[in-house]
């Protein structure tokens, strides 16, 4: 190398300003994988179903807003517009459950039973990830969002 | 492009890759569980209650959870169920209550590994856990058939309004007096298991009563166990079983979690105040847990709520700081007799009771003037 060209490699910078854009994309990339894959994500509840004991008795799609009552089931429920959604009443041989449907949430919320006891079901938490349920144990009653599995709920 | 950018490029891409690679797949504990999916089967035929098996597994083993649960899962329930409950035909609870006092009757293996489990919560919570309380559990109107919805008055200790009208002391004192679980023996013998009822007799308006037993409570965390272990030896080992949302026997999780590491299930525990909401959570996985308390099962006569627990003392609705008690460890049926202990015990003496229980991690919601605080021995692994 002429010694001019090797002094100017001396006078120049240790690298580039350009250099770095290549590697701050890597890190940028990685940090978004991250952020996509590797951090828990709340599951949207996207649909959800009822059932009582071992029957489907309706299921519910929040994109569509559609509903859909199984055949069996046709006289035993009764779906009512509110201004968040839905009420739904539920009256089997085993007893009646009412339970709330906020569409815009995406959430489902038991508010009524007539069961004995404490009425436990009207007690749980709402259903607002996928694979969230309510059971109303003496009506055999249990709503379940789709698409996964809750975690543990212990009371 | 010059060649050094281009360099450079390449070098970028060489990290970019492997860190891609990794974001996308999710391994716990070797087993990568990306594609798993989420099952859940429920059934209302056991314990009163329902019976839950939640798996993560392979899309194409799903055929198998299937039949695990429909054949060697149900019938495990089944047989463990009948073995304890107060009226099936086969149950073994239901022979020893009919007994005379001080009979000698053969039992099943399980009824044997039941027993002996609430022998030594019995022992070790000094008789604060107490299976042979059922006399009094009924009396004060928290057993099976108060559920039903034709019932009425059948016993002579009976109420027109059980939830209005308080027993007559008389009964609680009889009852009281034939519960002594140390009088009722257990035993081995080449040939079988054995359980010699206590010999022990109290007599009211003519009717004479003897010691009965109710294994239901520390009979439900068994059976989620033994599910458990079912589901292991199958292969499923990302999932959990609960019973009654009281008795659990976690495996690991395949979904990361917020707050807590892969494999790990965040546990939450319903507030005893506040309707919906959860007073702690905590992140375990492959343990067992249960969970009693005064504020599901109870009613409320003048000032005083009287819950389904039994202070085996004064063979009355217990009255304690503790309005509800987690036990998290190893085996679920000790959790269960464990947390109902606590309840009894209350805060002081639960503090005392933290080197009876070796490995269980308790947390407690005491009652305090503002509402609650948490009591715990977990040396702040709960949040």
């Amino acid at each position: 190398m002429k010694k001019k060209g090797i002094e100017d490699v001396k006078n120049s910078k240790y690298f580039s300003i350009w250099d770095t854009i290549p590697y701050l994309c890597v890190v940028v990339v990685a940090v978004v994988l991250m952020l996509v894959f590797l951090l828990p994500k709340k599951q949207i509840v996207s649909d959800f179903y009822v059932d009582y004991g071992d029957s489907r008795v309706m299921s519910y799609d929040f994109d569509e807003d559609e509903y859909r009552v199984e055949e069996e089931f046709a006289d035993s429920v009764k779906i009512s517009a509110t201004a968040q959604g839905y009420l739904v009443e539920i009256t089997t041989a085993r007893g009646y459950n009412a339970f709330t449907v906020d569409t815009q949430n995406r959430s489902v919320k038991m508010t009524d039973a007539d069961c004995s006891f404490s009425q436990d079901c009207t007690y749980m938490p709402a259903i607002e990830k996928a694979g969230d349920s309510i059971i109303c144990v003496p009506h055999q009653l249990k709503i379940i969002a789709g698409g996964g599995i809750s975690s543990p709920v212990t009371g | 492009m010059t060649k050094k950018m281009l360099k450079t490029v390449v070098a970028a891409l060489a990290v970019a890759l492997p860190v891609s690679l990794c974001a996308c797949s999710v391994v716990v504990d070797g087993t990568d569980v990306t594609d798993y999916t989420g099952m859940q089967y429920t059934t209302y035929d056991f314990f009163n209650t329902n019976t839950t098996v939640s798996c993560y597994l392979p899309a194409e083993d799903t055929d198998k959870l299937k039949s695990l649960w429909d054949g060697e899962i149900r019938d495990a329930l089944d047989k463990i169920s009948s073995l304890l409950s107060q009226d099936g035909e086969k149950s073994d609870v239901k022979a020893f209550n009919r007994a005379q006092a001080g009979a000698t009757l053969k039992i099943d293996a399980v009824t044997y590994e039941v027993l002996s489990l609430a022998k030594q919560a019995y022992a070790d919570t000094d008789g604060a856990f107490n299976p042979a309380l059922a006399l009094s559990v009924d009396l004060w109107g928290f057993s099976t058939r108060f559920n039903e919805a034709d019932y009425s008055p059948s016993q002579p200790y009976d109420r027109e309004d059980y939830k209005t009208q308080l027993p007559d002391e008389e009964y609680v004192e009889a009852f009281l007096s034939l519960s002594d679980f140390s009088e009722t023996e257990i035993y081995a013998e080449d040939d079988g298991y054995y359980i010699t009822k206590s010999a022990s007799v109290a007599e009211v308006g003519g009717v004479v009563y003897t010691q009965q037993l109710d294994l239901s409570g520390i009979g439900k965390g068994y059976a989620a166990d033994v599910v458990a272990e079912i589901l292991r030896k199958n292969g499923f080992v990302f999932g959990y079983v609960d019973i009654g949302a009281s008795s659990m026997s976690l495996m690991k999780n395949a979904r990361k979690e917020a707050g807590t590491e892969l494999g790990k299930w965040t546990v939450s525990v319903l507030s005893p105040t506040e309707s919906g909401k959860y007073y702690f959570k905590a992140y375990v996985k492959d343990a067992s847990l249960a969970t009693s308390g005064n504020y599901q099962q109870y009613y409320e006569i003048g000032d005083r709520r009287y819950s389904h627990i039994i202070d085996p003392h004064t063979g009355e609705p217990y009255i304690s700081d503790v309005l509800t008690a987690s036990v998290f460890g190893e085996n679920a049926a000790l959790c269960d007799a464990y947390s109902t202990a606590l309840c009894v015990l209350g805060s002081e003496k639960a503090i005392a009771l933290d080197s009876e229980l070796q490995g269980y991690t308790y947390t407690v919601a005491v009652e305090t003037d503002q509402g609650f605080k948490v009591l715990s021995n977990a040396d702040g692994k709960l949040v």
